[in-house]
């Protein structure tokens, strides 16, 4: 895999000398017109490598943070990390870019850029590449509702039921006890019924999120597939394992009578998992304010 | 595992520095020490589920696909010039 090596260098504008095939490797890269065929070994592995952006080498040693402006910025080593547009890719908030640092820090040979859902979510909050507005978001996240989950009940088999009462009921009860919302559940295939005055609230309380917070919201209703399981996990009222359960219920049932199958069952859960507390993760960097206040106290921490 | 010293991350010193002051003496009531919690047991949710994620699908994953330009290759396609991160600009932009 020596010629992959040395294109990776060349990408990146690393030091020239590493790899013995560079001055061939570096008239190729420059030739845009690229004859099929006179195709070689070193030609194929050369374009396979360009054009497949998925295999990216590790090409820092560490990830840091520094701060500019205010806002918070990851260096690669000495090169700042960029968004996929070419802008410097900045947070406003430091546990954030910290958390997007160790990201980075934890992938070994190669970066696996489809499983770092920060990094992610926070280039599309800098970017916003399909233009959403705030409204435009909170439009798509209400309208999940009429699609919930834990909204849609199913009356066969009784014990199903019986364990979609148990598990859902508490939180839509949660929901109303807290926010007021009046949300009744369907047991067919028309829409749960949402009062005019519950999507008002909804409404007033998700445009209290900042614009960032809003991204993170939106995409964590969209991995679950359920406004009031998010509604509960960012109000820490249930964690992200439950919230994660709570959503494949059903399926949960189903492969306990007739097993799972490990590469999908379970790849799926951990996928669901990892972009869920992604998700959360960055709505409550993206929201939080601390303020210490420090008493004058006899305890000593 | 890492060789570096724990404390030189500045991620742990951070999470350290959160969790001091969030600990509580002499209150009744406060949400910031279960706020803490919350946080600290997502983002362990976040860095074991990456972890195990990626330990499953590289053993079920295999050789993988083609990709898609050596795909077009196969029968004499090339792909047309995308975005590259090396900055150079394609021709037409």
């Amino acid at each position: 895999m020596a010629a992959s090596i040395v294109h990776r260098s060349l990408r990146f504008n690393l030091p020239q000398h590493l790899g013995k095939t560079c001055t061939q490797v570096s008239l190729l890269s420059r030739c845009r017109v690229i004859h099929v065929d006179r195709l070689t070994h070193i030609q194929f592995q050369c374009k396979r490598w360009l054009h497949n952006p998925r295999e990216l080498k590790k090409f820092y040693k560490q990830a840091t943070i520094s701060t500019a402006d205010g806002w918070y910025e990851i260096n690669l080593d000495k090169r700042k990390l960029r968004t996929p547009h070419g802008n410097i890719f900045k947070v406003p908030s430091e546990p954030l870019a910290l958390a997007v640092a160790t990201e980075w820090n934890s992938q070994e040979k190669v970066v696996n850029r489809p499983n770092m859902h920060l990094t992610a979510l926070c280039n599309s909050a800098l970017e916003n590449p399909l233009h959403k507005t705030r409204a435009q978001l909170t439009d798509t996240i209400i309208h999940f509702l009429e699609t919930d989950t834990i909204c849609y009940r199913l009356t066969e088999p009784p014990e199903l039921e019986q364990l979609e009462r148990e598990k859902w009921d508490p939180i839509i009860d949660w929901a109303a006890q807290r926010y007021g919302l009046e949300i009744t559940p369907t047991c067919s295939i028309s829409p749960p019924i949402v009062s005019e005055e519950s999507r008002n609230i909804l409404r007033r309380h998700l445009l209290s999120y900042s614009d960032w917070a809003l991204f993170g919201y939106h995409y964590a209703v969209d991995t679950i597939k359920s406004l009031m399981l998010v509604m509960a996990l960012v109000d820490k009222h249930i964690d992200v394992e439950t919230a994660v359960d709570l959503a494949r219920l059903e399926l949960a049932f189903q492969t306990e009578r007739w097993g799972t199958v490990e590469w999908a069952h379970d790849i799926e859960k951990l996928d669901i998992r990892c972009r869920l507390s992604a998700a959360s993760l960055f709505i409550h960097w993206c929201s939080e304010s601390t303020t210490i206040k420090q008493k004058a106290s006899l305890d000593l921490i | 595992m890492p060789k570096e010293n724990l404390q030189d991350i500045p991620t742990y010193a951070y999470l350290q520095e959160q969790f001091r002051n969030f600990h509580v003496t002499g209150q009744k009531i406060c949400r910031a020490e279960h706020e803490a919690n919350h946080v600290a047991a997502t983002y362990l949710c976040y860095l074991e589920s990456a972890r195990k994620l990626e330990e499953l699908s590289s053993q079920y994953r295999g050789r993988g696909d083609r990709s898609v330009e050596s795909s077009a290759n196969i029968v004499g396609l090339k792909m047309p010039k995308l975005f590259s991160e090396d900055g150079s600009k394609p021709p037409d932009q």
